[in-house]
């Protein structure tokens, strides 16, 4: 399938997949759901698996861990896990098939056909890459001013004033993107 | 017959600040004009306002005998062919890039002005600015040489009359600058006026050079580089120049000498 | 605090997207104006601004670190309707451009940390602003958090009550499980508010309607 078609496509049907697998309450369809990407998707899998290992499971685990517990200390007795183990399930089965589906579609292709929502995304993602390297600039700029070790503090005053930088430098490069597109016939 | 394009008594103000007052400046087509002056001294502000960015206050700007300014950029006819006989290449040039890839960006200027043949200019002028390795990629992607190609691509891309060049080789080594200099030279019939603070390179910028007051309030040299360049007096009022104390071979003393701020 | 895919049902999940994505537009539009020209590139810079702000961790005492999130400082300095399309925006590209998740959740999540905690950090600092401008601040930052956490535990608490086999954990449980890393977090967020407050304060950045902002 040709783009803009082939990834289109791959993002409804990952959305779509995400929007049912929410709703199951067994782990059968979500076994299956699984068991179908490891095929479809099995290239890269392992990678894929690894951020959602990283990123999904420590807070679903710690929130169905904690609410369990909490469950036990008010209750007297061990609630029934079947429902907090499906929710982990149901997380990280989720995370994983739009993990893998977002690695195979090339998003910029898919909105070509919505020049609005395509050029939103572009200068977003255009002006996150040129802002990161000023605060990373400044963050270290911070870190080589200070005789000792910055800490929270030193932080997050040095975030409050990248903030002002980044600030008024997003802004003036709105203001020139807004003129460069203007100055070729937008 | 009027000039190509020109500058009556021109003033713009940005907010309270006046950056620009009373100048005046007509270029001719062909003409291959460097316009030199200190930051600050509102070089960026007389591009912007010769691309039809920034209306003056007073006075006005001609294209071709017509006036640019808000209303005549409103009639679609005169927009289309200024947009697509002038161009401008920003002194920003990450706010130039806002298209999802290389290819994309070299043809958006040709696209919105609905030519169609878009996607040979695209090849042709990548071809010439040695980006088309990068056509599928996003410009913000690539290193800052890269950019200023693929952004000159896309205002190349327009077949301007007029390229306007916004201290074009800032943040070039001397090999991709003398590269550029060479591409632009060779372009016939293409008018340039290109600003720089950098005098090293002012003549291979251009014929003619254009010396601006530092704080915007006039034009105080209009010829060419060579008597720019040789005129101390000149070079030191307008900021180009300075005097210091400094030494040579153990001998202590002071005369003007311009830096390279490149 | 996000929710993640998987702990609302579309039960929750449809209805909030109804809700956000209509607002959005209305927002989108009302806000940053008709013309893409003038629209795009501001909401870009905007929303560029709250991604690079969240990726800033701070590592606090104990061992974690915490993220800033700035949707409340966006509230302060350019109102609530543009903090709630900026934060959209964020929320969305960052579960399908930087791989964070929450795509069925992204409309909770909008109203929660978007809409409803900067309203109610903005509301908070526009009444204690006069007499106490940096504590408005830092309790605008704090509230904010707090109440977009406890929206989360509200959606969380609708899902319960819903269908306990689904989300069994009660409502009791999730709000302490959520609101007390909340508070401790909205303490950085608070600072972190006072003290971008004041700088922008000094550089000259003026809180402008309709999205665009004048600054010297």
């Amino acid at each position: 399938m040709p783009e803009p078609r082939r990834s289109q496509a791959l993002l409804a049907g990952g959305l779509a997949a995400a929007f049912a697998l929410s709703a199951a309450r067994s782990p059968a369809p979500l076994a299956a759901a699984l068991a179908l990407a490891a095929l479809l998707f099995r290239r890269g899998i392992v990678r894929q698996a690894r951020r959602v290992a990283r990123a999904v499971l420590p807070v679903s685990l710690l929130l169905a861990g904690a609410s369990a517990a909490a469950a036990r200390l008010a209750g007297g007795a061990w609630p029934d896990p079947a429902p907090y183990a499906l929710l982990v399930l149901r997380a990280v089965t989720i995370a994983l098939v739009v993990f893998s589906v977002l690695a195979r579609a090339d998003l910029q292709r898919a909105l070509l056909p919505f020049p609005t929502a395509s050029r939103l995304l572009v200068l977003t993602l255009a002006q996150v890459h040129a802002l990161r390297l000023l605060a990373t600039d400044s963050l270290l700029g911070l870190r080589s001013r200070m005789p000792r070790k910055p800490g929270a503090v030193d932080l997050l005053r040095g975030a409050g004033g990248i903030t002002a930088a980044l600030l008024t430098l997003s802004l003036r490069n709105a203001r020139d993107v807004a003129d460069a597109m203007r100055s070729r016939g937008f | 017959m009027a000039p190509l394009l020109e500058l009556s008594r021109v003033s713009v103000a940005l907010g309270a600040r006046p950056v620009l007052t009373d100048l005046s400046l007509a270029v001719e087509r062909g003409e291959r004009v460097v316009l030199l002056g200190v930051n600050g001294c509102g070089k960026t502000t007389l591009l912007r306002a010769l691309d039809g960015l920034v209306f003056p206050g007073g006075g006005e700007v001609r294209y071709g005998g017509e006036r640019v300014d808000a209303a005549s950029l409103e009639a679609p006819a005169f927009r289309r062919r200024f947009r697509s006989d002038v161009a401008l290449l920003f002194q920003n040039v990450d706010a130039m890039l806002f298209n999802p890839t290389v290819a994309d960006e070299i043809a958006f200027g040709p696209r919105q002005l609905g030519l169609a043949d878009a996607d040979a200019r695209v090849a042709r002028w990548a071809e010439a600015l040695d980006v088309a390795p990068f056509l599928a990629r996003p410009p913000f992607e690539l290193s800052g040489g890269e950019k200023k190609r693929v952004a000159l691509a896309a205002v190349l891309a327009l077949h301007p009359r007029v390229l306007l060049l916004d201290e074009a080789t800032a943040n070039l080594d001397p090999a991709s600058s003398a590269r550029l200099v060479d591409l632009l030279a060779g372009i016939d019939g293409l008018t340039t006026i290109a600003s720089t603070h950098n005098l090293s390179i002012a003549s291979e910028l251009g014929t003619r050079a254009v010396l601006l007051h530092p704080r915007g309030q006039g034009i105080l040299y209009d010829g060419p580089p060579e008597g720019l360049l040789g005129d101390e007096r000149l070079l030191v009022a307008s900021g180009l120049a300075h005097s210091h104390a400094h030494r040579h071979g153990g001998a202590a003393h002071a005369h003007y000498h311009v830096h390279d701020t490149e | 605090m996000h929710v993640p895919d998987g702990f609302l049902s579309p039960q929750v999940t449809l209805p909030a997207l109804a809700v956000a994505a209509p607002l959005w537009a209305w927002g989108a539009r009302r806000h940053f104006g008709r013309s893409a020209l003038d629209a795009l590139p501001v909401m870009g810079a905007l929303t560029a601004l709250a991604v690079v702000i969240q990726t800033i961790m701070i590592p606090v005492p104990g061992g974690t670190s915490v993220h800033l999130v700035g949707a409340v400082l966006l509230a302060l300095l350019f109102g609530p309707t543009v903090a709630f399309v900026c934060e959209g925006l964020v929320l969305a590209i960052q579960a399908v451009a930087l791989g964070a998740g929450g795509v069925t959740v992204l409309g909770v999540n909008a109203l929660a940390l978007g809409l409803l905690g900067p309203l109610a950090g903005w509301l908070l600092f526009r009444a204690l602003r006069a007499p106490f401008p940096r504590a408005a601040a830092f309790l605008a930052g704090w509230a904010g958090m707090q109440v977009s956490t406890a929206a989360v535990v509200g959606a969380l608490a609708l899902q319960h009550a819903l269908d306990p086999r689904y989300f069994p954990a009660p409502p009791g449980v999730v709000a302490v499980a959520m609101l007390v890393p909340s508070a401790l977090g909205g303490v950085a967020e608070g600072m972190y508010t006072v003290f971008a407050m004041a700088l922008l304060g000094k550089a000259g950045v003026r809180v402008g309607e309709a999205g665009g902002t004048a600054h010297a």
